[in-house]
């Protein structure tokens, strides 16, 4: 099974071979495949994925193309080598997502949104967290170029309402 | 169309590693020596807004031709996102611009860490301008310096709110290794084995109490079936994991 290869189309044309246990980390992919409308011959076209957004989301399918499903806990399996295998996966992840810019950060997440590819959406959410939390208000402001459309006045306000969290 | 993007994507590109430099910087110093310092002191600090926007627009980075990614995001990705982290963060989300201001109220997800009573009391009063009407998951830590009447009402909240997957625990205060709390129990209130919205239930409980309401668990009211209990009665602490299930289903 793992050697049928399916190929997908991104909206700008460009034509990717994957392989089809990859593919299927996309609920959306998988579920096309399972009701046949999948045609060996024929890329599946994307209408919301660019070609280098779905590269990325390819670079990463097939690096999670051996953790089976992620719906289904892998607790029971050997603790040390799960723990060993889920850290190279964590270091692997954490260079892959330092490598994006923030527009490619939050394109990757409409994409893997649209795909429905959940550990791809966790990763991409808990990285965009990180760079929140813990933050000020001005800082995450400015690191996501976030407008303050609030008047001074109203945004005393809020801050007044808020005392306790924003010190 | 190809070059603008490309040109746009630099320049992102750039911004970015001027941001995370930024970024680095402030996690290495400002971090740890705000969180050494109790929380009852903490509001007494001023913030760094005044510092920050007294820096002229040219050198303030990621500012210049605003992309504003983020604001258009749909609210289920921010919920999503502010899932990702405590909850007393998300509620600051509140004061970034007005697509924000009521985004953290409709997340579904709660984190909420009430190391002190002063806290447990602030995150509660917050919670009043909370509207989502299922908590799909809720972890909720408190310690047993807080009364018996204040953890009921957090676990009231949950369960009010229809919670499906509820982390409860109940810490010991320990300070310089002694715990100040030793000694005082705290029982599960009767309504918490009756919830009918319960999928998965965790609980954590430090000061070796959950033994007497073991047998309480497992008279619950019918609505609630216990599928799996384990490690009930290891001391000193007591950790255990449920699986409940409604027997109507």
């Amino acid at each position: 099974m793992s050697s049928n290869m399916i190929m997908l189309k991104s909206s700008d044309g460009a034509s990717f071979e994957i392989e089809e246990a990859a593919a299927r980390k996309s609920k959306i992919i998988a579920n096309m495949i399972e009701v046949e409308c999948v045609d060996e011959d024929k890329a599946i076209p994307l209408q919301n994925v660019t070609g280098n957004i779905l590269a990325l989301v390819i670079e990463y399918c097939n690096k999670h193309i051996v953790d089976d499903d992620d719906d289904v806990a892998t607790e029971e399996a050997s603790e040390e080598e799960e723990e060993a295998k889920k850290k190279k996966v964590d270091d692997w992840e954490a260079e892959f997502m330092n490598s994006m810019s923030l527009e490619t950060m939050f394109e990757l997440l409409l994409a893997a949104n649209y795909l429905n590819i959940k550990s791809l959406i966790d990763l991409v959410c808990q990285t965009i967290a990180n760079n929140i939390k813990d933050k000020t208000p001005e800082e995450v402001r400015k690191i996501f170029s976030i407008e303050n459309d609030f008047t001074p006045e109203e945004e005393e306000e809020i801050r007044k309402e808020n005392a306790w969290a924003f010190g | 169309m190809a070059n603008r993007r490309e040109r746009r994507n630099r320049r992102q590109r750039r911004r970015n590693l001027r941001n995370r430099k930024i970024q680095r910087q402030g996690i290495m110093d400002g971090a740890d020596f705000i969180n050494s310092i109790p929380d009852e002191i903490r509001p007494g600090i001023i913030d760094s807004a005044d510092f920050i926007n007294s820096i002229p627009d040219e050198i303030q980075p990621g500012i210049m031709d605003g992309a504003d990614f983020i604001n258009s995001m749909p609210d289920e990705i921010l919920h999503h996102i502010l899932s990702f982290m405590p909850t007393e963060s998300a509620m600051k989300t509140c004061v970034l611009s007005k697509r924000w201001r009521h985004v953290w109220c409709e997340s579904p997800s709660l984190d909420i860490d009430c190391d002190c009573k002063y806290k447990a009391r602030n995150i509660k009063q917050n919670l009043i301008s909370y509207t989502a009407p299922k908590i799909t998951s809720f972890k909720f830590r408190i310690d047993l310096e807080n009364s018996a009447a204040e953890i009921d009402s957090w676990l009231e909240f949950a369960i009010s709110r229809n919670v499906q997957n509820l982390s409860v625990k109940i810490l010991a205060r320990m300070i310089y290794g002694v715990n100040l709390t030793d000694g005082k129990t705290y029982n599960f209130p009767d309504f918490f084995y009756r919830s009918s919205s319960l999928k998965q239930l965790s609980v954590l409980h430090e000061n070796d109490i959950m033994k007497p309401r073991c047998t309480c668990i497992l008279e619950i009211p019918k609505e609630v079936v216990i599928c799996d209990a384990v490690n009930l009665e290891i001391n000193p602490c007591i950790i255990f994991s449920l699986a409940l299930q409604s027997s109507r289903a």
